[in-house]
């Protein structure tokens, strides 16, 4: 049988498999006992926890559990070892995913594209349904193989487990398929000019938003003006929310082609912006508001394109607020319901307009905290006995721009030529608090180790609350030469005895 | 709030909602977005599904639109005590399947001249399709 060379396909008793579908699946043995005489079908990920990089790869296996060979078609099944029909149910906390995988038109099947199973054999594949079913958000998806209705014979083909996944991260917004007509022929050619001068200020106003978000320091976005402005009081979460919003914005106006009518097929269009399906990404119906207004600014065109595509499900899935029509509205949506403003598609459009100009912190409004250095360092004599004292000079600068407090100074030990905070510590001293700018001499005397050897030596500052950088508060390393104490003068004096003795 | 039986055989969802003014003023409230606009133009229903395991959320996959700021003559008035029928079609909006139990909600809002949310008292109601929907999950 062709299939052989492509499908894994083992004997297996129809018991074993019972008992491996019980084991992998929470209730897939119980619903496998429902299952008429025919098919079971199983799903099992192929990883526990699947990352932002990993396909969404799962295994489906199609057993024959009946006593009589059973053929039937691959197509829509995942023999083609790629979805091409709908045949899994697949949720995420109480919502069943759309299908948004292809639907393929196809002539007649021939024979090759049957499959026969031996009573008590399976073939499996694996796909990606990822491809098919937009799973974009980390957390858990319940997968129920609900199939197609195809057969050949008396065998039927049916639901028999359901497996769950977890997604660690959220995952990058993927499509399938690019729309091909950008912009429709309902729109006039004054009305392209229009569209794409507004695409262009939306692809920048998106970039810069996202950049704003992204950019700002953590520190700092409780009381980020332009993010408070549009949704309301600070919470990490829905930070994260208008960051996820604006990275797919972003990409989606680079990356992906929008899709223009301008035939507006809506009641009243007169009072109209722009409409969308939220399914249908990134198709928009622009109105005749939307060809009146400016290209950017509050409620301009190049916004009402980013109003649109926060929209899209595999954008934000955002929404409109009636109260939240203008920016008086959708200020007193972000003041008295932080989570509704941030479902607010005009909140989105708002933050990415900055018009009237809101500022976004960036590093540069970080407080700027003190730095130590160690901009010198010396020892008097390089080469000393075992134990003997050696005199040892620094010079400790604060180039930070605020002022360091009181803080210590060892000098340290090493047995290589970089010094650490993890060194050997010979001796300590106090640094008193340093200005910005100022500088301090530090003098000590450490004893040489009692072993000869070669060592370096060095000195570190310990590090103060809030310093800058904290990697160069060591100093480079001195070598250290330590011989043994002299003991020649005994030596000869023995020496001597020894030939008086004689 | 009710879903036209007559119109379920026919394969569509029609919704029949009526809104009472049970005050003692005039209500002033805004059309958009809600059962008493003359297409569906925002997902003021939460849409449920019954399956064997649960209960499952039906996406809106109406349109999504984005106004002007109404003006006061976009809004509607209703004399104390008076009420106002609309019936509107709410077929394309959400997928409906032949042979399937579905719940609607209204989940509203609903506002008044100044945005101030109406308390409108919707009630759950519950149908089931028939064979004239057009099946789900078909090739093209």
């Amino acid at each position: 049988m062709k299939a052989d060379k492509f499908f894994s396909l083992q004997a297996r008793r129809v018991r074993q498999t019972t008992l491996l579908l019980f084991i992998s699946f929470f209730y897939g043995a119980f619903a496998q006992a429902h299952l008429p005489l025919g098919v079971a079908v199983s799903i099992e990920p192929i990883k526990t926890n699947y990352d932002a990089s990993d396909a969404l790869m799962v295994e489906i296996r199609y057993t024959n559990v009946s006593d009589l060979p059973i053929q039937f078609l691959m197509r829509g099944t995942a023999l083609e070892k790629q979805i091409n029909e709908d045949f899994l149910e697949i949720s995420s906390q109480g919502r069943l995913l759309p299908y948004v995988g292809r639907h393929v038109k196809r002539l007649p099947p021939t024979e090759s594209e049957y499959i026969s199973i031996e009573p008590d054999q399976s073939v499996s594949a694996t796909v990606d349904i990822g491809e098919a079913y937009p799973m974009f958000e980390k957390g858990q998806y319940h997968i129920v193989y609900k199939g197609a209705s195809f057969s050949s014979g008396d065998a039927s083909l049916k639901s028999s487990s359901v497996a769950s996944i977890e997604l660690s991260e959220d995952r990058a917004v993927k499509l399938l398929k690019r729309r091909t007509p950008i912009i429709d022929a309902s729109c006039s050619s004054t009305q392209r000019s229009q569209i794409n001068q507004a695409l262009a200020i939306a692809e920048n106003i998106a970039r810069s938003a996202r950049d704003a978000l992204n950019n700002a320091p953590v520190e700092l976005r409780p009381t980020a003006r332009r993010y408070t402005e549009w949704f309301g009081v600070y919470s990490p979460g829905r930070y994260s929310t208008a960051q996820t919003a604006f990275n797919r914005i972003s990409s989606a106006l680079s990356n992906q082609v929008i899709g223009f009518d301008c035939t507006c097929d809506i009641n009243n269009r007169e009072n109209v912006f722009a409409f969308v399906f939220a399914n249908d990404p990134y198709n928009m119906n622009v109105c005749p508001v939307f060809f009146r207004v400016a290209p950017s600014g509050t409620d301009s065109r190049s916004g009402t394109i980013i109003h649109e595509i926060s929209h899209f499900n595999v954008v934000i899935g955002s929404d409109d607020f009636s109260s939240a029509l203008n920016q008086s509205g959708s200020r007193r949506l972000a003041q008295s319901n932080p989570s509704a403003a941030i479902r607010n598609a005009n909140a989105f459009e708002y933050f990415a307009e900055n018009t009237p100009f809101l500022p976004m912190p960036t590093v540069d409004d970080l407080p700027r905290p003190s730095d130590l250095v160690v901009s010198s360092f010396s020892v008097q004599k390089q080469n000393p006995a075992v134990e003997e004292l050696v005199g040892v000079s620094a010079v400790i600068a604060n180039v930070g721009e605020s002022e360091s407090p009181s803080t210590q100074a060892s000098i340290r030990l090493s047995p290589d030529a970089v010094i650490s905070l993890n060194d050997t510590q010979l001796s300590q001293g106090v640094i008193p608090l340093l200005g910005s700018g100022a500088m301090f001499n530090f003098d000590s005397a450490v004893q040489a180790p009692s072993e000869p050897g070669e060592y370096w030596i060095g000195i570190c500052v310990s590090p103060v609350v809030g310093e800058l950088v904290t990697t160069n508060n060591c100093s480079g390393s001195v070598p250290l030469m330590v011989r043994p104490r002299a003991t020649f003068l005994p030596s000869i004096f023995l020496l001597l005895l020894d030939e008086t003795s004689d | 709030m009710e879903v036209d039986s007559s119109m379920l055989i026919e394969g569509r969802v029609v919704l029949n909602s009526t809104i009472h003014n049970r005050g003692l003023g005039t209500l002033v409230f805004l059309p958009w977005g809600s059962p008493f606009e003359s297409s569906v133009t925002a997902p003021f229903l939460k849409v449920k599904v019954r399956k064997v395991n649960g209960l499952y959320d039906v996406p809106y996959e109406g349109m999504l639109v984005k106004r002007r700021a109404p003006q006061a003559e976009d809004f509607l008035e209703l004399e104390a005590g008076s009420s106002y029928k609309r019936s509107l079609d709410i077929t394309k909006s959400y997928t409906f399947c032949p042979g399937q139990t579905y719940i609607l909600e209204y989940q509203g809002p609903l506002y008044s001249l100044d945005f101030t949310e109406l308390l409108v008292s919707g009630e759950i109601v519950e149908f089931s399709t028939h064979e004239a929907f057009p099946p789900c999950g078909q090739t093209e």
